[in-house]
């Protein structure tokens, strides 16, 4: 048994990062002298290896997955730091909130057994949720989608908690081959969303409930028969509502058409036109922290924040954070992969295609690539709710994960001869 | 389980490769629509970035200088007022009435947003001051200005004229034109680049693009005669294709025909060669593309208001350039410089070569073939 003491390559990921945010954070002290930045400066990196490496030993989790998701949390706090100090603070409460959501969920997949008894309920609380907006109405709820809900001052999106509750209950429905009941589920949360105008959640749901299918019925026909009849269904009822209901998707398809043509209009492209300008001030390397544009964007700290990296960080660090994303798709795909149970496997999978489904349709909307719809960018939007289910989200594979190591002890243990589980 | 397995790893696959297509997309646009999106007029950031460097020089081809800022800051143009007119489409004023003119779409080298940081520090430490970079531009301001007194007074018009092997816009002018130095209210027609902002029927020049798919697609056509008979008619639709000016009936072959730009002649051929062989050859020369020339912004032509096929008078009178045929009088330059340049279409070009402040080039000329969009026989 040779046990020579290597230096663990995650926690040099976890070094690599706490250096970056240390130099950004100090930068942005350097620039205005403030106080605050400089504390920024030891807190996060201490925040990182508090979260990277105590964690872990407490509750069992895939490291490099909480590596990576640590780094873009710490990223969207810089971000939202650089514009307001206290926003940044707010935000760095949001992820605590977001660690413990994590936390709560992969202990609930590890720990609950019996996952029948509790669709039921579930399903009606999602519903009973996505109805809130109707009854509830947010007072700032005139962007597009009636899609939130306000408790006094604080206003909460019920889509994206339910989101939790989907994946869980689509997964279970397909490990055991429920494939009309969740289609029918699949169809009733799509009615909530479409009727609340909030198309990009209902994009996102509707794309991870496709992937679902797929994986748990394999079959390229069914998945394609629905994208097929999904695509006659929008034609149909395009022609139904075409002067009420589509009115305003047919001015969101305008905006992206054109940006420029409708940017002096009510609800036309101004914010499209604003992020892209930003986009090219940043170009390939961006104007550097603190000397960027962003704020031109009204909804710079949420929807459009990938913007802001992009103006401040240039489009070649843009692209490398995407990479961070894609790798924590790609881990996530290898969770499920490993995983013991369908029911497992298909929770990963639809976690990481919601999560995949989410940043696709914002990025690609600020870059002009498809109509921009409402949604955050996972880990980055300013916001509580957003972070909360992403980190929930996360929380679902970490659990996979979690459990996946457990059934591997169990495993070694049960084939223990002495010294050969050391080779792993 | 297998199966399932080998799903989630084609979703992997799949949902990894969504996430590449934005980034991939933007930096396409970024190379592609960059400067039109920063030098947008709503772009606040560049305001920002100006003021703290001197604009540099704009010249014309042969050194006489456009626009210049003096030491007091303040932007003057040519020293001539006949050049200052004439050349206020191509260049800009300080006001910024003229769209994505000289003065705001260059504003990467005019305000040296391309410098480098060591280039910046250089600049301090030997002038005190940042010098945007010095810009030639590929016209002659002397040509120009007399082509303008050639132009009718009170019209409104363009005039283009280009070196058709290398792309070099010698002249780019619009009517009416103003002086830049004025402090009248600038009307949004004098405000309009008529050359590359003003869409309208090409009318008779336009029958090049007919004869040229004409050449291509109906063989034997060189040796058929043509009865230029003042008009036609086609079948069941009541209007009729005339002859400008009536006249007595001849024949005439295509050479003559096209020499006489005889509206039956080629009325007759737009319908012999039908709507889709007609317009490809227009989408061969670039009417329906989307323009993304590097110094210009130019409007896209385009051939019919949609794309259901034109039938008997539309595809007769569109044949000769009219109907609803809508292309930029740059456009037309270029499809005739293309036909000059054995099928060659080139990227119309402005400028000729930017200095840095320190003497050194930024930029050269470098032409650019935009697309080919005829055999060379057929050019001939």
């Amino acid at each position: 048994m040779k046990q020579k003491k290597r230096r663990n390559p995650i926690d040099l990921l976890t070094g690599v990062m706490q250096v970056f945010f240390f130099a950004a954070f100090f930068l942005l002290f350097l620039k205005d002298w403030s106080v605050e930045a400089l504390v920024m400066a030891f807190a996060v990196p201490a925040l990182l290896y508090l979260t990277g490496a105590v964690l872990p030993r407490l509750f069992p989790m895939d490291k490099l997955l909480l590596a990576l998701i640590n780094f873009l949390c710490a990223l969207g706090i810089l971000l939202q730091f650089r514009y307001s100090a206290s926003r940044g603070f707010t935000q760095a409460f949001n992820y605590a909130l977001g660690l413990v959501a994590m936390i709560g969920c992969s202990l609930m997949v590890r720990h609950i057994r019996s996952w029948k008894l509790l669709t039921v309920p579930m399903m009606l609380a999602s519903c009973g949720l996505l109805a809130l907006p109707f009854v509830f109405r947010a007072a700032n709820a005139g962007k597009g989608a009636t899609a939130w809900v306000g408790f006094g001052s604080m206003t909460m999106q019920p889509s994206e908690l339910v989101k939790i509750l989907y994946v869980l209950i689509l997964s279970f429905l397909l490990s055991r081959r429920r494939v009309v009941t969740s289609m029918i589920f699949i169809g009733v949360m799509l009615g909530f969303l479409v009727l609340q105008r909030d198309l990009g959640t209902a994009a996102i749901y509707a794309g991870t409930g496709l992937v679902l299918l797929y994986a748990a019925t394999h079959s390229k026909l069914l998945t394609g028969g629905i994208l097929a009849g999904a695509a006659g269904g929008i034609s149909v009822m395009y022609l139904l509502f075409r002067d009420s209901y589509f009115l305003t998707v047919q001015n969101r398809i305008n905006n992206w058409l054109d940006p420029f043509a409708t940017y002096d209009k009510l609800g036309g492209g101004y914010q499209i036109v604003q992020s892209l300008i930003a986009i090219a001030n940043g170009g390939w390397w961006g104007t550097g922290l603190g000397l960027g544009s962003a704020e031109m964007i009204p909804e710079f700290r949420t929807d459009f924040i990938f913007s802001a990296l992009m103006n401040e960080f240039g489009l070649v660090f843009a692209a490398l954070i995407l990479c961070v994303y894609m790798l924590i798709v790609l881990r996530s795909a290898d969770i499920a992969l490993r995983s013991a149970s369908a029911f497992h496997a298909l929770l990963s999978t639809a976690c990481a295609a919601a999560f995949a489904l989410q940043t696709f349709i914002i990025i690609g909307g600020i870059t002009k690539l498809i109509p921009m719809t409402g949604v955050t960018v996972p880990f980055l939007s300013y916001g509580g709710t957003s972070i909360v289910s992403c980190m929930a989200l996360m929380g679902l594979i970490q659990g996979t994960a979690g459990l996946n190591e457990h059934l591997l002890k169990e495993d070694r243990r049960l084939a223990d001869t002495p010294g050969e589980g050391a080779a792993l | 389980m297998k199966k399932l397995r080998r799903c989630i790893r084609l979703i992997a696959l799949i949902l990894t490769l969504l996430l590449l297509v934005p980034m991939g997309y933007s930096a396409y646009s970024l190379v592609v629509y960059g400067t039109r999106w920063r030098t947008s007029e709503y772009n606040t950031y560049l305001r920002s970035q100006k003021s703290a460097v001197t604009a540099g020089s704009i010249l014309d081809r042969s050194g006489v200088v456009l626009a210049s800022t003096g030491e007091d800051g303040n932007r003057t143009y040519a020293a001539d007022a006949a050049v200052r007119s004439a050349m206020v489409h191509v260049v800009g004023d300080s006001r910024g009435n003229i769209k994505n003119a000289v003065e705001s779409f260059m504003t990467e080298y005019l305000y040296g947003l391309k410098m480098s940081f060591t280039e910046r520090l250089t600049q301090l430490a030997r002038n005190g001051t940042l010098r945007g970079d010095t810009i030639t531009l590929t016209c002659s301001s002397e040509l120009s200005a007399y082509a303008a007194s050639q132009f009718p007074k009170g019209k409104s018009g363009a005039i283009v004229v280009m070196n058709y092997k290398t792309g070099e816009l010698i002249v780019l002018e619009s009517f009416p034109n103003y002086d830049p130095t004025t402090t009248a209210r600038v009307s949004s027609l004098m405000a309009l680049n008529h050359a590359t902002r003003w869409l309208s029927a090409p009318g008779s020049t336009f029958k090049i693009v007919t004869l040229a798919s004409a050449l291509q697609n109906l063989p034997g056509v060189t040796t058929r005669t043509f009865q230029c008979s003042g008009l036609v008619d086609f079948g069941s639709s009541l209007r009729m294709v005339s002859d400008y000016g009536g006249g007595a009936p001849r024949t005439l072959s295509l050479r003559a025909a096209f020499l006489k730009s005889c509206n039956s002649t080629f009325s007759m051929l737009a319908y012999d060669l039908g709507d889709s062989r007609l317009r490809q050859t227009a989408a061969d020369f670039g009417i329906g593309d989307d323009f993304t020339f590097r110094d210009l912004v130019v409007e896209n032509s385009s051939f019919a208001n949609s794309s259901a096929p034109l039938l008997g008078a539309d595809l007769g009178w569109t044949g000769v350039g009219q109907n609803e045929l809508q292309l930029t009088p740059l456009h037309m330059c270029m499809i005739a410089s293309a036909v000059a340049n054995k099928g060659v279409m080139m990227e119309p070009r402005l400028l000729l070569r930017a200095e840095t402040a320190l003497g050194n080039m930024r930029t050269g000329y470098e032409a650019k073939v935009y697309k080919r969009v005829l055999s060379a026989e057929v050019a001939q």
